[in-house]
């Protein structure tokens, strides 16, 4: 079992296609879908993350992409800067799967590294600049990786 | 039993005051009772740090050659008011550079404006002074430009008019069926979130809830150095409703508070962007309590289970002013994580830290015990909550 965090980037013309359902179907792999922004006519763009067997996510991925969806594997990282977070708990309520809490003896807001999924929906809430999603070099295209 | 400013003041002098922090008078009293914690403890320290608008600074960048009589001024591009004399003027938090978006593209992301200078002066940072004048016979220069960090101002006082909220609202979305972005922060809808503000237990002014011991002259902790309270804060309000502790069970008392800019430290003076609200500076302050008798051992001992806030609607009562709250919370609930509001639970968030309001209890603490820091007798209290005085609505 594998689970990895995919950046879906549908163009205007693919956007009326059934790809998840497509994933979750033909190639038994469950998408839980953290943030999607598709409007039809427009292009979209969905932030996932897929889990199942590993050739089957490997597959999914590999359909997705040679249906012109544009594909990013853990490409985005989340990043809590603790020399400008003030420990004030704003982000608290905005993670949904709780990567965020406040230690009750310090005070503290702990930031839990393997419970985040880098989605960045917390961001907006902090005003003092400590949260942010940096990208990571784009992979190179199959088969052209040295 | 009763001491006075005074006798306070000579056992800091001699190395031998009690100084407790409000979490532990709170441990104190509720195990020793208020009568033998006032005789055993000497001063208690407060603390708190949140986003406080109302807030901003004054310079005084010295005479330039020719001299100037600066009409329009311009810090890092973020607008200052200069009508006050040649080269004085005062740059407010929550002003903003004149080409800001603002909110024309929603929620506007306010990444830069007062209160981001004066964090950036503090940082010892470089900011441009720009200004504008009209030109008089004494004053012939008309136009001005050049790098200021805070050591080259002549004067920076930090000078702001309202801070440290004797108690606030708990803000909640239950109208709007989209986000709303207010200066408590992200509300979602549904209720789905509730934001609070407050340090609690610890906050300056629950602490001395009728300001029996506050007032002009008081020496404070402000902004990592020494600072006073200077006068009644804007909205003080000493006539809401309390509890039978005598807490006010929503926003009432506020502090207007100076200090030297040049000696205060970025961990307790930061510009603050709020997503679709406009940006403004969140600062540290503590106050020292002296407990001179009986009755302010017992203030000072309150806790987060006996403080209540009132849970607002910013949605639609708090805008329309309506005067309508769904309901008040203890700060104990809120700093639980969850609270329940018309029976529905619904998950908390502060925006006051926690932690460092326990840093600046603790620091101030430290500077008295270590005869550092004398406390200071006020001139006159703020005005308190007058015996019979109406319950009015606040505006």
């Amino acid at each position: 079992m594998v689970e990895k965090k995919v950046e879906l980037h549908f163009s205007r013309d693919l956007v009326g296609e059934p790809f998840i359902s497509r994933v979750v179907a033909e190639y038994k792999v469950s998408v839980n879908i953290v943030r999607a922004s598709i409007t039809p006519d427009e292009a979209g763009e969905m932030f996932v993350i897929m889990s199942g067997r590993n050739d089957a996510v490997r597959r999914a991925i590999r359909f997705l992409r040679d249906s012109g969806v544009g594909v990013a594997v853990e490409s985005r990282l989340f990043l809590w800067d603790e020399a400008l977070c003030v420990h004030c708990g704003a982000c608290v309520a905005h993670c949904f799967v709780n990567a965020f809490s406040v230690d009750a003896k310090t005070g503290k807001i702990a930031w839990d590294e393997r419970t985040c999924v880098s989605c960045g929906v917390c961001i907006p809430s902090c005003g003092y600049g400590a949260l942010s999603l940096v990208s990571r070099a784009p992979r190179a295209a199959k088969g052209g990786r040295k | 039993m009763t001491r006075s400013f005074e006798e306070i003041n000579e056992k800091i002098k001699a190395g031998k005051a009690v100084v407790v922090t409000a979490e532990e008078m709170t441990g104190i009293v509720r195990k020793k009772g208020a009568s033998r914690a006032a005789r055993e403890i000497d001063v208690v320290t407060t603390g708190t740090f949140g986003i406080m608008c109302s807030s901003g600074a004054f310079f005084n960048c010295g005479h330039t050659t020719p001299r100037m009589k600066m009409q329009r001024v311009w810090m890092n591009g973020v607008p200052a008011y200069g009508g006050i004399a040649a080269v004085d003027f005062y740059l407010g938090a929550t002003e903003v550079p004149e080409d800001d978006p603002l909110n024309r593209v929603f929620p506007g992301e306010f990444k830069y404006g007062g209160g981001h200078v004066i964090e950036d002066l503090v940082r010892g940072r470089e900011v441009i002074v720009r200004a504008t004048a009209y030109g008089t016979d004494c004053y012939p220069r008309k136009e001005f430009e050049a790098k200021f960090t805070l050591g080259t101002f002549r004067n920076a006082y930090l000078m702001n008019p309202r801070n440290a909220y004797q108690n606030y609202n708990v803000a909640t979305n239950r109208h709007a069926k989209r986000p709303i972005y207010t200066y408590l922060g992200i509300l979602r809808p549904g209720m789905a979130n509730a934001n609070y503000s407050s340090a609690g237990a610890l906050s300056p002014l629950l602490n001395d809830p009728h300001y029996r011991t506050i007032g002009i002259g008081t020496r404070i902790f402000l902004g990592g150095a020494v600072g006073f309270v200077v006068y009644p804060g804007t909205q003080h309000d000493p006539n809401v409703e309390r509890t039978k502790g005598g807490v006010p069970k929503g926003g009432a008392g506020t502090v207007a508070v100076m200090g030297d800019l040049k000696k205060m430290v970025p961990a307790y003076l930061r510009g603050v962007s709020v997503i679709g609200y406009g940006t403004s500076l969140a600062v540290g302050i503590g106050i020292p309590i002296p407990i001179l008798d009986e009755e302010m051992a017992r203030f000072t001992g309150v806790g987060d289970d006996e403080i209540y806030a009132p849970i607002v609607d910013y949605s639609l009562d708090y805008h329309a002013n309506t005067g309508r709250i769904l309901g008040h919370v203890s700060y104990a609930e809120l700093r639980s994580g969850e609270i329940k509001v018309e029976g529905r639970k619904v998950q908390t968030a502060a925006l006051s830290s926690l932690q460092k309001a326990r840093e600046i209890a603790a620091a101030l603490k430290s500077w008295i015990a270590e005869g550092r820091f004398l406390l200071g007798q006020p001139v006159e209290t703020l005005p308190g909550s007058e015996r019979g005085a109406r319950f009015r609505r606040r505006g």
